[in-house]
Formats: structure tokens, C-alpha cells, sequence
């Protein structure tokens, strides 16, 4: 009867275990959701992104320049709903992940002030530097990276 | 700054993800706290110390500076 007992025991506390942990991944499973990029921001990114190639083939072929200066900033638009987005959904965030974004965002300006400092200095002295239509891909990379590093420090 | 949130909330029985529902954070937010990574704001100190019906000074403690 104990044996019976003992083992209904082991049963009930592997549930309950189970349970918790279940109930864990799916917390954090909800909370890394939440700071993932929202469908709003996946949209906007890709019209971002159509924009620029759009901006870029067509601008070779307008003379004047009052539709050379419209297609040229064809791509702000998308990223001003970006950076909105961007803001709201930071904004929603708790303080700790606030925190994290902001480390983020200050380690990619300040990436982004050296490396056209950088690039100014080099074209200064001559040397020919690639297209910076690479650049906003290029923020968001060390953006994501900047951002694992910070979550990486208070976890 | 260390703090007693571990001590505390083990003795509600509460887990940490049931805390940081109380308190409208992540889980992440409580396991930084009470690994001491992360000093909370001063609203979310006093929300703290309101949920465990102690004073603020009673929680956080000043570490060796």
C-alpha cells in the first residue's frame, strides 16, 4: 500500500512539475513575443525596403527635379512609420525592457555617428565609400545583436 | 542595492512569473531584481512594497558602495 502510495506521489509531483514548467515556457514565450517586431512593423519594413529599389531604378530615368527630389524620398515615409511603431510598442514595454531597447538604440547611434564620421573622413581624403542605402539594414543587424547583448546582461 | 524580494515572495508561495502578473512586468524584470542586476524604479519599489505590506527600507537594502 505504501509502495502504491509512494509511487502515486513520484505521479502527482512529475504533473505538477511539468505543469509549472509548461506554464513557464508559455510566460516567456508570450513575453519574447511581445518584444518581437509587430505584423505592423514587418509590413511597413518590406513597403520600406520596395520603396528604396523602387527609388533606386526609377531615379536614373527622371530628368527634372521636382519628381527626382519625390522619388528620391520615396523610402522616408515608410521609415518615419517604422520609428513610430517602433516608439509605441517601446513604449508598452516595462521598465526593464524599456531599458533594454534604449541600451540597444544608444549602442546602434553611437555605432552609427562613428561610422559616418568614419566615412566622412575617408571620402575627405579621397577614397571612395559604398552606398549608404546599406546603412539602415546594416543599424538593424547591430540593433538586434546591441539588444541579445543587453538582455544577455540582466538575465 | 540588495534586496529581500526572493525571501518575500517565497514566502507568499508566489512563483516569480505570479509576481510579475501582480505587478504588470516580466518575469524578467523579477528575476533581474532579485538576482540584483537590476535596481527597480522608485513606482515599482513602492508597488512592492505595497503588495508585501512592508516599508520600502525593509525591502531594499543599500549594498557596500
Amino acid at each position: 500500500m505504501n509502495g502504491l502510495r509512494g509511487y502515486m506521489h513520484v505521479v502527482r509531483d512529475f504533473i505538477l512539475r511539468e505543469y509549472a514548467r509548461n506554464t513557464l515556457e508559455a510566460t516567456e514565450r508570450a513575453e519574447d513575443a511581445r518584444r518581437r517586431m509587430t505584423p505592423a512593423e514587418i509590413i511597413t519594413l518590406i513597403v520600406y525596403l520596395t520603396a528604396l529599389i523602387v527609388s533606386h531604378l526609377w531615379l536614373p530615368h527622371l530628368q527634372s527635379s521636382a519628381p527626382r527630389v519625390l522619388v528620391a524620398l520615396l523610402p522616408l515615409p515608410p521609415i518615419v512609420l517604422i520609428v513610430t511603431l517602433s516608439v509605441r510598442r517601446v513604449l508598452a514595454l516595462d521598465e526593464l525592457q524599456r531599458r533594454i531597447e534604449l541600451v540597444a538604440l544608444s549602442v546602434v547611434a553611437v555605432s552609427t555617428w562613428l561610422c559616418c564620421l568614419t566615412c566622412w573622413l575617408l571620402q575627405h581624403a579621397g577614397m571612395s565609400m559604398p552606398s549608404l542605402s546599406l546603412g539602415f539594414l546594416a543599424m538593424m543587424a547591430l540593433y538586434g545583436v546591441a539588444r541579445r547583448w543587453a538582455q544577455r546582461h540582466y538575465a | 542595492m540588495n534586496n529581500h524580494v526572493r525571501e518575500l515572495r517565497g514566502e507568499q508561495g508566489w512563483s516569480q512569473a505570479d509576481l510579475a502578473e501582480r505587478l504588470e512586468v516580466s518575469r524578467q524584470t523579477i528575476n533581474a531584481i532579485e538576482t540584483g542586476k537590476y535596481d527597480p524604479s522608485l513606482p515599482l519599489a513602492f508597488k512592492l512594497a505595497k503588495l508585501f505590506g512592508r516599508p520600502i527600507e525593509s525591502i531594499f537594502v543599500p549594498g557596500k558602495e
